[in-house]
């Protein structure tokens, strides 16, 4: 193996995307956009939900819950009463409302005369996590004004509930988030520009170049792995420093630690893109499926959505098999948890065994001559 | 003729790349499948464990009143350190922690207390977490001592266990609709312009315009097959999910959408050289109409710029309607607003894309 051979490559690829500007802008462009949009966009916190009302018992009770709904104006928005049935079904297809309040005939005689006065609120289920969370703020609203009339009653309740939120004092989603799309960014960019770096070159048919000189196989793909490593290390830099300075997390662990595990979970990225990227004769179907590939896996089964305590056996398998849940899982630690060291270097050593089960994969596929 | 010529070329050529194709087929199967059943956005099987330190009856009543559909009650843990480790591991999504004389307290009237601790590092569940047991707790307490004056009975409409299953299904499907559609005209277009084919067809007789409205016609037209194949293959067949307006409406909503995002596509080949351009700016479009559609953030929930931008993005009327035909059981004829809407966006942009484009060759 000649160090000379493997730079040459390096050179040459870096060369190549920095005399492409468009190239060069967008493959840097793509990943800081990643992390504006979902960063600050991903907002699972469900505000101002807009609701409606159809009152038939026109009592002063059902006035007062509806007002206690309206005032809280952080989370709702009241856009009017309705007079029938019919119009329920209208403002929840056309997705002018969220929600409908529905107070029955003799609502108040009912609470006045001591039996439990029952109202209905209909929900929008298309967004099904919307939905729950909508669900939670009705019981909390309807809970207050319970616990107060029975205060008003004499009636006090003699215990709290002392929610605390661990890891994460404020329940800060924004900063949970920050992280998470970090992890993702940091797949997608480097796997989609390594997924181009060999069948580029089918395409074009350069590549009988590589097939006729003398460079072992593994040189090249060391070159290539190299300036795929290099050029996503960059994208490190800029999408932590926004991290950092624009969302303002402020990682509990080291920053040494930190890259170390980041590089090598970019070495698994572009180690996956690159073997997609022998696989194929086409650049389109390299670049499709790498999209495909990590896009869906990733953003569903690594934790960044949805608790990995939670999956059934199914899911629970498949986090496990992507490398995204074990750098999650990393990230979390040092941005949030402060994790023991030895803790951190499990998940280390996981990602160093995928990329290197995934480089050995490409050292055997890639065949330095036409298949036939 | 000269153009039924031209769309053969495109069909015959996207079936040959026995790469694209197989990733197109996933993409319209297992992929959708895969988000469909692997996640729920919502609280289910939630994890929790309980530090008792009563131990008596109403403590063990209170840990029973935890419906096991959205919560899973693994055990008891018995000192802080244990806490911390569980979290640590991620093993709960939070603990419930009871403490000494909890009954005792509770029956003499003295002040007591229901320690919940949320897994705050967990995105969806930390926070429907903490108000499920809350709302659970007050409801026990409440229920046990004095009967509560007033109940909203909740009902969820369209979806009424609230699974996730259809919402992801669905919206995976319309993100991988959107992808191909921004990439297949693109991808092909700019090979042509890598391989130096441009060339030949402006010195042919063939006009240029209708070259390229062959490709973008022609991939709009395979998306729009394979739609119809995950529509009735993988959601109904396989993920047994209704469409519960009809498969021919979401196709024709479909079939206008192509045209405003073929449009996009086009703008992406007339200013890309080759495929790595290609490749960042499909992305570089797709993440932005992907986030003003509002499928991950309610639009009332964003700010007002990004409101008012909202209205351009054609994802959204798409979305808006394909979601209301899909689950709302609403037909293509009661959507007039988003077709005009979508039709008038379509022209515009695939006029405009292919204009374009052409200029730029």
């Amino acid at each position: 193996m000649k160090v000379r051979k493997i730079k040459a490559i390096i050179v040459k690829e870096l060369k190549e995307l920095f005399r492409d500007r468009v190239a060069l802008v967008t493959v840097f462009l793509v990943p800081i956009l990643i992390m504006i949009v979902f960063g600050y966009g991903l907002k699972l916190d469900v505000k101002h939900v807009p609701f409606a009302v159809l009152d038939y018992d026109h009592s002063n009770l059902s006035r007062k819950i509806v007002s206690e709904f309206a005032e809280n104006r952080e989370y709702f928005k009241l856009t009017g009463y309705l007079n029938s049935e019919v119009e329920i079904d209208r403002v929840l297809t056309d997705g002018e409302v969220r929600f409908v309040l529905i107070f029955p005939f003799s609502f108040e005689k009912r609470f006045k005369e001591g039996k439990i006065a029952k109202f209905q609120a209909l929900i929008d289920g298309t967004f099904p996590y919307r939905a729950e969370v909508i669900k939670s703020y009705i019981r909390a609203t309807v809970q207050n004004e319970t616990l107060k009339r029975l205060k008003e009653k004499g009636n006090n309740l003699l215990c709290d509930i002392r929610t605390r939120y661990w890891f994460n004092e404020s329940l800060n989603q924004d900063k949970i988030v920050a992280v998470g799309t970090l992890a993702i960014a940091l797949l997608i960019s480097p796997a989609v520009f390594s997924a181009l770096l060999i069948v580029k070159e089918k395409e074009s048919g350069s590549i009988y170049n590589i097939y006729s000189s003398s460079i072992t196989k593994l040189e090249f793909l060391l070159g290539k792995m190299v300036s795929g490593i290099f050029v996503s290390f960059l994208i490190f830099l800029v999408t932590l420093s926004m991290v950092l300075f624009l969302f303002g997390v402020r990682p509990k662990g080291d920053i040494l630690t930190l890259s170390i595990g980041t590089v090598a979970y970019l070495s698994v990225a572009v180690a996956f893109g690159i073997l997609i990227s022998s696989f194929f004769s086409s650049q389109a179907a390299a670049f499709i499926g790498t999209a495909i590939l990590t896009i869906v896996p990733s953003m569903l089964y690594s934790g960044y959505l949805t608790p990995v305590s939670s999956m059934d056996r199914g899911a629970l398998f498949m986090a496990h098999s992507i490398p995204t849940f074990y750098y999650l899982r990393f990230l979390k630690g040092i941005f949030f948890k402060n994790s023991p060291i030895d803790y951190l270097l499990r998940d280390v050593g996981i990602l160093i065994f995928f990329f290197f089960a995934l480089f050995s994969l490409t050292l055997f596929f890639f065949k330095k001559r036409e298949l036939s | 003729m000269k153009f039924l010529i031209l769309l053969y070329k495109e069909i015959v050529q996207f079936f040959r790349n026995k790469g694209l194709l197989l990733f197109a087929l996933y993409a319209f199967s297992l992929d959708i499948y895969l988000a469909a059943t692997g996640i729920d956005l919502t609280l289910k099987n939630a994890s929790f464990f309980v530090q008792d330190r009563d131990f008596s009856y109403l403590s063990k009543e209170l840990v029973s009143r935890f419906p096991p559909n959205y919560f899973n009650f693994k055990g008891y843990v018995l000192n802080d350190s244990d806490i911390e480790k569980l979290l640590l591991e991620d093993k709960a999504v939070g603990i419930i922690r009871i403490p000494k004389d909890f009954e005792k307290k509770l029956k003499r009237g003295d002040k007591t207390f229901v320690g919940v601790i949320v897994n705050g590092a967990e995105l969806s569940s930390s926070f429907l977490f903490s108000a499920y047991a809350s709302s659970i707790i007050y409801r026990f307490l409440t229920g046990g001592f004095f009967s509560p004056p007033l109940e909203a009975e909740e009902r969820i409409f369209f979806n009424q266990d609230a699974s996730s299953k259809e919402f992801m299904a669905f919206s995976e499907l319309l993100t991988v609709i959107t992808l191909f559609l921004l990439l297949l005209p693109a991808a092909a277009v700019v090979m042509e312009k890598e391989r130096g084919n441009i060339e030949m067809v402006v010195v042919s007789p063939l006009k240029v315009r209708l070259f390229m409205m062959a490709k973008a016609l022609s991939m709009g037209g395979l998306v729009v097959l394979f739609t119809t194949l995950a529509l009735v293959g993988t959601i109904e067949w396989v993920l047994e999910i209704p469409v519960k307006g009809g498969v021919i409406d979401f196709l024709i909503l479909t079939l206008i959408y192509a045209f405003a995002a073929t449009g996009l596509s086009m703008f992406i080949a007339a200013v890309s050289e080759n495929m790595l351009q290609v490749s960042q700016l499909t992305i570089l479009v797709l993440i932005p109409i992907l986030y003003l559609s509002g499928s991950w953030t309610p639009i009332e929930t964003m700010p007002k710029v990004l409101q008012w931008l909202s209205h351009f993005s054609p994802l959204k009327y798409y979305i808006d309607g394909a979601l209301a035909i899909a689950i709302k059981e609403v037909s293509i004829g009661k959507l007039t607003n988003h077709m005009i809407i979508l039709t008038f966006q379509g022209l515009l942009l695939f006029a405009a894309g292919n204009y374009f484009l052409t200029k730029r060759i």
